[in-house]
Order: structure tokens, then sequence, then C-alpha cells
């Protein structure tokens, strides 16, 4: 299916993170851990929310994360960039979809060492500075019926 | 019989208290700090009751199996777990117990934040990385074997993250008039 959404990601964008449970949040706040990627690789799974909307997001969220599924969490394309981390689109996983990258690959099941621990974690506090959290407040409704984004 | 005890009961109790131990007490407050202290009476430490409880929430982790994000994460292996639990018992005297948090690589972070500052403790299957970003001042960064964690570390965040403030921490004041043990709230 052809996705005919702009390449571009323009500083305005609303991008969203869909947020789990209990990984990414603690007493209703992001943790740094919602902005890091899995093991090798510097991709960091998120969605154009200016393109695809509320409804489309909670309904990837509730499909990749079933029951763990919590909320959406927004950020601006310009805030992304602005702690120096980049935001492409990335539309052979689905069209809407896009990567956050810190430059940055973590090891498999051990740590980076402390200086890169302490640059990769305090870029994803940046970012969860910059982030807006939106608890969905009836997950099991299949459109999102919270606060407009 | 009266059902209670009578005064001169604790008055026994006080009389049979070791002098040093008396000594300690009567000198300055019982406060909400200084209460659950290690055995050098200088850091803040986490109540007991909150072990058991924070090492649950990591074997809850370690269930968790493959790409429990829906991301492709790892799963949290036993030697994580093990080195994870061992790290909170090490640290649990010196130190409050830290937000856990398991992450897409299969490692689990300890986290503390306080108005001083962020400390990040990060522990995979054989190593860990530390490091405390104070509020002003150069980080504090360590690194080293997983399954050797010094509570040294659990002072570390309690020094720069949750330093004693002795003037204004009273919670529950305990007093002495005649030996007689009387608590105000």
């Amino acid at each position: 299916m052809c996705c005919e959404l702009p390449i571009e990601i323009e500083a305005d964008e609303k991008i969203v993170r869909l947020v789990r449970t209990p990984s990414h949040v603690t007493k209703n706040q992001l943790k740094p851990a919602a902005f890091r990627s899995q093991a090798g690789l510097d991709e960091v799974s998120v969605i154009r929310h200016s393109y695809m909307g509320s409804d489309f997001c909670k309904a990837k969220g509730k499909e990749i994360m079933v029951d763990a599924y919590v909320g959406l969490a927004v950020i601006l394309a310009q805030d992304i960039r602005s702690t120096s981390s980049t935001v492409q689109d990335s539309r052979e996983e689905f069209c809407g979809h896009a990567h956050i990258s810190h430059g940055v690959t973590l090891p498999r099941e051990e740590p980076p060492n402390s200086e890169m621990n302490l640059f990769i974690t305090e870029r994803c506090r940046q970012l969860v500075k910059a982030t807006r959290l939106h608890t969905d407040p009836n997950p099991s409704a299949s459109k999102w019926t919270g606060p407009q984004l | 019989m009266s059902a209670e005890l009578p005064h001169s009961a604790l008055q026994d109790l006080f009389a049979n208290q070791p002098p040093a131990l008396f000594a300690q007490y009567h000198e300055r407050p019982v406060t909400a700090l200084n209460y659950f202290v290690s055995d050098d009476r200088q850091y803040r430490g986490a109540m007991r009751a909150e072990l058991p409880i924070a090492q649950a929430k990591i074997d809850a982790m370690a269930l968790m199996p493959d790409n429990w994000d829906g991301y492709g994460a790892i799963r949290i292996g036993q030697e994580t777990t093990r080195n994870a639990k061992s790290a909170l018992n090490t640290l649990h005297s010196a130190a409050p117990i830290p937000d856990i948090t398991p992450n897409p690589n299969g490692t689990i972070s300890l986290e503390w934040e306080s108005t001083e500052g962020f400390g990040h403790l990060e522990i995979g299957r054989t190593k860990f990385s530390f490091y405390i970003k104070p509020r002003s001042g150069s980080p504090v960064l360590a690194d080293g074997d997983a399954g050797r964690i010094h509570a040294d570390i659990g002072k570390w965040v309690s020094k720069m993250l949750f330093p004693l403030q002795h003037s204004a921490e009273t919670i529950t004041k305990i007093s002495f008039t005649g030996n007689v043990l009387r608590t105000s709230y």
C-alpha cells in the first residue's frame, strides 16, 4: 500500500511514543527507559501523530503492547532534535512509523560503560522532560477518549 | 491485676538497657531519617519491609518473556536477576530503595532521584555501570563486576542525593521523663 506522507518530518510535528507499564512509567511519570532502544539497534519506535491521529496510535499500542498499554507520550520533533537525537521516517515498518536515534547502540544483557550510561540516560531524561504523558483514561475502549494531544 | 504494664516495668526495661544505647537515644530525638540508617548512623537507608517488595519486583521482571515490550526486548536473565537482588541487599542499609526498571537490552536499572540530583545503577549479566549527576558539580562514575556491587555505591547515593539535614527532619520525638518512655506525634 502506498504511504502518502511526506518523508521529511517537520519541526512542529507531534511524535508519539507508545507507553507501557511498568517499564515506561512510575507514579504516573515517564521514565528515561521509555526512550531506550533494544540491544544492538539505535532505533526507538515512534508514530507521526500529526498525520496518523490518536485513534491510530492507540490501536497500535493495543496491538503491540496488549494489556501493558497505558497511554501515549507526545513530543515535538524539534524538541527531539534539540537534544541532538534525530527522528526520521521509517515507513518500512508501517505508514506513519518513525525512529528516534541517539547515536548509540547498547550491548546485549550488559550495561554500557559509565560514561556512555551517563550520556544515554541523560539524553533520555532530556527527552522525558520535553514529553507530555497522556495516560489513557479508558484503555479498553477502541478509540482514544482522553484529551486532545 | 491490670492488663497495662505498670510504669515500673518500663523503668526496669530502661534500667537494663546498655548504657551506650541509652546515651545514644537520650542524646537526640529519633527521626524518620536516622531511625533506619546503617550501623555507622551516617546514611539514610531503606525500611527493611521495603526490601522484599523490591526483590519481588525484580523476580516478576525475570518472568517476562522475550519481546516483553512489543519491540523485541530481551528477557531479563537469571544472572542479571541474581545480581540486581544482591545489589539491593547490599545497598538498602545505606540508600533508599530505588525505582527499579527493566531495560530492553536485558539489564535492570536502579534509579534514585531527589532535588539534589539523579543516580543510575545499571546491572547486567557480568557488569554494572553507575553514575550520579548532582544538581551542581561533576558527575561520579563507577564500573565493575555485577556480582560485587559495593555498599559504597549506596553511601554515595545517600550522601549526594539524600543528605541528612538534622535541623528540619524530626517527625517523631521521643523524650524521657523520670526514666518513663513517652512518645508524641
